[in-house]
């Protein structure tokens, strides 16, 4: 294989100089050099000045053998080295088989195949692409008669297999660590700051990874927003948060009151998971009644859940005592049953209350 | 008479819309799948092993789904008290099956479906007051997303709740509907072949092609079952390496091409096609829509099975010489008592290198494919809380499904938690397309969720044990027994969950990775299908004699269906002998294999 980019490549980030692209628009251009060629990488900020996302203009041939063809496109990262997207000169298109033009479909496919991380082509040799057996070069390199092996189908544009691929593999390259080595120079708390209020899930783990140690102990100044990744829409990322955080941060009213807030609103999965950890925190007295006045909300399985973590407080209120004897008595038979359970035994519960568990009898 | 009859009250009212007197109370039940219009709503019989019942489910993919109706006689004019038994399918806190029952046009009040309880059970609809001799009932389903229910019992006289434990319940049906008094006697076959899928229907076709009197009994409407349209699951395996060209003509004349797993266009799995070759066979009965649940033994002899109609409830009684067990679950080699296997073998108990290194209930699951289409406009899905969840950082970005889409592992038991895994994967793709169309818009706002498998593609259950076993050892080393038969040549394909899905979604997979290990071409010995102590019970389908290791490769359905070949013309054998098909193997093989090889 002789395409130029990659492998056992030594980069060094070359010389830096500031430049104004736009009025708007600041950025910094950086030489990287890959195979014994430099190319400039640029980094470019946004309105208020901080970092943004990088891009790199590229002219490439896509090569197989001997047979070459031009490439023009100018591919663009995250400040972490993930892909974003991709601009090609409207001059210059990108062209499959024949030279014929990537139409709108193959421009989305494209962009699907350069975002999927996880290709199959990370692991081929793009001489395994295509089946030795039938394999016939033409005029143009991506027109090899040869049936692209079905296994990488999925993960190509018919006509355009090495295009393609060069262009993964060059998204995917060493230009990602190259990336991250600049952004470290540029973190900063303000950095910080904006990842975990980001939209992009990777600069949130980014962050929180750098917050927040070990033992779940947050650096000083980063507690609201974790909070904020704790009441996201990305589940995934709040039930990181939660299965990790110190529950030290939870001691108080205040900060009950706020996991309170953001159980109600959490979706059902993410309920689940803040139940499990719940058992462990000495609630508040008036936290407790915010609990106890939920109950109704909720159906037989978090009910049960939840009463769990009512059972494992030391004293509940009298309010909340009160809340729960009535279901002793309801005609819903499961949530009576799973209140006798939970409470009966509990040491510091009313009269009332243990004469009501007494009085319960079992369906 | 009795057909002007029949014409005016549909078979389904005469027989299971039965009422009982005890004493002052009556009492009507109501089969949902006796409906005599079903509307957009769809048969589901996959539970019966559970629930002893089939129901009706409004499958509409996010869409409300036509109304079902049924007229209902009644003994007596009067207040009757309303039992509806239901589910809430997704309690995730509240799922999103909702229903309601017009009774005469007027609505009970309660919405079901909702409870937020996913045990089947009874819920109280109110209570009616019958002024004729007959009600109309209608289902009015509220939002396509699969909201399901079993039975309707109306009662006066008491307010007790029907009973939801099993033996009860059963009794309670037998009573209403007159089950086991309404048997009926389909007839003595030779060769009685249960299950109607590739194995299934391969083994009844060459038994009738060789002067068998054969019954197939299906408990679906369609022939072919993972490679029917209901599944859709293309057929795998290569005819064409076979070391006895004979094997295989059968397979080859139900294979309609490669359409591909999950394709959304229904008539690329030929169903019409298994039939006509079916109904083409003047020795074979089909028998569809009948779920075989209990099977007659004597002496390790199975004498005859029973199955019930899925929508009319109609107990049928097939007796026969020789059984085939091609169910997939080893649904009738369970009922007669036959020695099976699930789950994996340890690494010490079989040698296998592959095998998992302590036994347990891993199997392969189950799935549920779905493929959507272009359309012409912008449409929308609503947002599914009740669905797993997704978002930017986990989704499968995918505008039509393949086999990864699959759900088991373990984590359930592929039968007696068959509905909760079809519910799973019913999460699993609903929310994910959710999140496709509500955040993907620029790529899916003009595409339509054009199919979506109600019934599962199970890959994996009970295992039957014959006189030999086998394993990965006889796989790889191409042993080739006295008895080689079937020429297997899949991969050993032992799929599990993949390591992203496990990751945000521990013990709740969807999605499924595999590692294809290859094989030689190899042979499948006749000792693997047939019981080793039902005597006169065969097996073919992913249900034969392996190991978990080896049933990897055997599995696929071209395979499954030369292995129904091979049971025809043993069982034509054994008859022949008067023998039992283990004898064929001790006393006939010479012969046996003449017929294989000719």
């Amino acid at each position: 294989m002789k395409t130029k980019f990659y492998y056992g490549i030594s980069l060094f980030i070359g010389c830096l100089w500031l430049t104004a692209v736009t009025a708007q628009e600041k950025s910094e251009k950086y030489t990287v050099s890959e195979a014994g060629e430099a190319y400039p990488l640029v980094l470019v900020y946004d309105r208020e000045n901080d970092p943004a996302y990088f891009f790199r203009d590229i002219f490439t041939p896509v090569c197989l053998d001997s047979v070459c063809k031009p490439v023009r496109i100018k591919l663009f990262w995250d400040l972490l080295g993930n892909y974003l997207r991709y601009e090609v000169p409207a001059d210059e298109p990108l062209t499959k088989l024949d030279h014929e033009e990537f139409t709108p479909e193959d421009h989305a496919q494209l962009q699907a195949i350069l975002s999927n991380e996880n290709s199959l082509l990370k692991d081929f040799k793009l001489e395994d692409l295509v089946d030795a057996r039938t394999q016939h070069l033409s005029d143009s390199v991506d027109a090899v008669t040869g049936a692209t092996k079905n296994t990488v189908k999925s993960e190509v544009i018919e006509g355009a297999l090495y295009t393609c691929y060069t262009l993964w593999h060059l998204v995917h390259g060493p230009v990602m660590n190259e990336i991250q080595k600049i952004s470290q120079t540029k973190l900063d708390n303000q950095m910080l700051h904006r990842f975990l209020r980001s939209a992009n899930f990777h600069y949130v783990y980014f962050a929180l990874d750098e917050v927040m140690d070990e033992g779940g102990v947050i650096r000083e100044g980063f507690f609201p927003d974790v909070l904020i990744v704790l009441a996201s829409d990305n589940v995934f990322a709040a039930r990181h948060v939660w299965q990790r955080i110190n529950l030290r941060y939870f001691a108080e009213r205040k900060e009950q009151e706020e996991l309170w807030r953001i159980f109600v609103h959490s979706p059902y999965t993410q309920q689940v998971v803040f139940l499990k950890r719940m058992k462990q925190l000495a609630l508040d007295p008036r936290v407790v009644r915010l609990v106890t006045d939920y109950l109704p909300n909720l159906n037989n399985a978090l009910f049960k859940q939840t009463l769990a973590v009512l059972a494992s407080q030391d004293s509940l209120p009298e309010a909340s005592q009160e809340q729960l004897i009535v279901y002793l008595t309801s005609t819903d038979k499961d949530k009576a049953e799973a209140v006798y359970e939970a409470m009966n035994g509990h040491a510091q519960l009313s009269e009332n209350f243990n004469k009501q568990l007494g009085i319960y009898s079992k369906p | 008479m009795m057909n002007d009859f029949l014409k005016i009250y549909p078979l389904s009212l005469i027989f299971f819309f039965c009422l009982l007197r005890l004493g002052a109370q009556e009492q009507v039940l109501v089969e949902t799948e006796s409906f005599h219009q079903k509307g957009g709503w769809v048969i589901d019989q996959q539970s019966f092993p559970v629930l002893h019942s089939s129901y009706l489910m409004a499958h509409g993919m996010g869409r409300p789904v036509a109304d079902a109706r049924a007229t209902v006689k009644f003994p007596k004019k009067g207040t009757y008290k309303v039992w509806l038994r239901t589910k809430d399918w997704a309690p995730y806190p509240v799922g999103p099956g909702k229903f309601k029952l017009y009774v005469d046009g007027k609505a009970l009040a309660p919405t079901f479906g909702e409870s937020g309880d996913s045990a089947w059970k009874w819920y109280s609809g109110g209570e009616i007051n019958v002024e004729k001799d007959s009600v109309e009932l209608v289902l009015q389903d509220l939002t396509g997303f699969n909201g399901r229910i079993d039975a309707i019992l109306f009662s006066n006289g008491s307010d007790a709740e029907p009973p939801n434990e099993l033996v009860a319940l059963d009794k309670l049906r037998n009573e209403l509907l007159g089950l086991r008094a309404g048997l009926k006697e389909m007839g003595d076959f030779d060769l009685v072949v249960v299950g109607g899928g590739v194995a299934g229907t391969c083994a009844a076709i060459s038994a009738a092609r060789l002067g068998l009197k054969v019954a197939l009994i299906q408990d679906r409407p369609l022939l072919g079952g993972n490679n029917s349209s209901e599944v859709r699951v293309h057929l795998m395996g290569d005819l064409d390496k076979s070391y006895y060209p004979k094997l295989g003509r059968i397979v080859r004349e139900l294979d309609n091409g490669d359409p591909g797993n999950g394709n959304p266009n229904a008539k690329e799995y030929g169903d019409a096609r298994k039939f006509a070759i079916v109904k083409a066979e003047k020795n074979l009965s089909l028998f569809v829509n009948t779920h075989v649940y209990q099977a007659e033994t004597e002496n390790n002899i199975v004498k005859a099975v029973v199955g019930r109609d899925i929508e009319t409830n109609q107990e049928k009684r097939f007796t026969g010489k020789y059984f085939a067990d091609c169910t997939g679950d080893g649904t009738l080699g369970f009922l007669a008592g036959a020695d099976f296997r699930m789950g994996r073998e340890s690494k010490q108990e079989t040698g296998e290198t592959l095998a998992a290194d302590k036994a347990d209930d891993f199997t392969l699951g189950t799935s549920n494919l779905w493929a959507s289409l272009p359309v012409d406009s912008v449409t929308t899905f609503p947002e599914t809380p009740w669905a797993l969840t997704f978002s930017d950082e986990y989704h499968i970005d995918e505008e039509q499904s393949d086999w990864q889409w699959e759900t088991g592992f373990g984590n359930f038991n592929t039968i007696t938690e068959a509905e909760q895994i079809r519910d799973h994967n019913l999460r699993a793709v609903y929310g994910n397309w959710s999140y496709l169309k509500n955040h993907k818009r620029d790529k899916y706002d003009k595409r339509d969720l054009a199919w979506v498998a109600y019934i599962g593609g199970k890959r994996e259950s009970r295992r039957l044990l014959g006189d030999h076993i086998l394993t990965q050892m006889d796989i790889q080393e191409g042993k080739i027994y006295p008895d080689a038969t079937v020429t297997a040549t899949w991969t050993i394909d032992l799929h599990f969950p993949d390591k992203k899905n496990s990751l945000y979604f521990p013990d709740e997979e969807f999605f499924a990775g595999t590692k294809h290990i290859r094989v030689a071409p190899y042979t499948i010995p006749y000792r693997c299908l047939y019981s080793r102590n039902i005597n006169n019970l065969f097996m073919a389908g992913r249900d034969i004699s392996t190991t978990h290791v080896a049933f990897g490769s055997t599995r696929v359905m071209r395979t499954c269906g030369m292995m129904g070949e091979v049971v025809g013309m043993a069982a034509f054998l054994a008859k022949e002998h008067q023998t039992t098909p283990r004898g064929v193997y001790e006393k006939h093989l010479p012969e046996f294999m003449g017929m294989i090889k000719d």
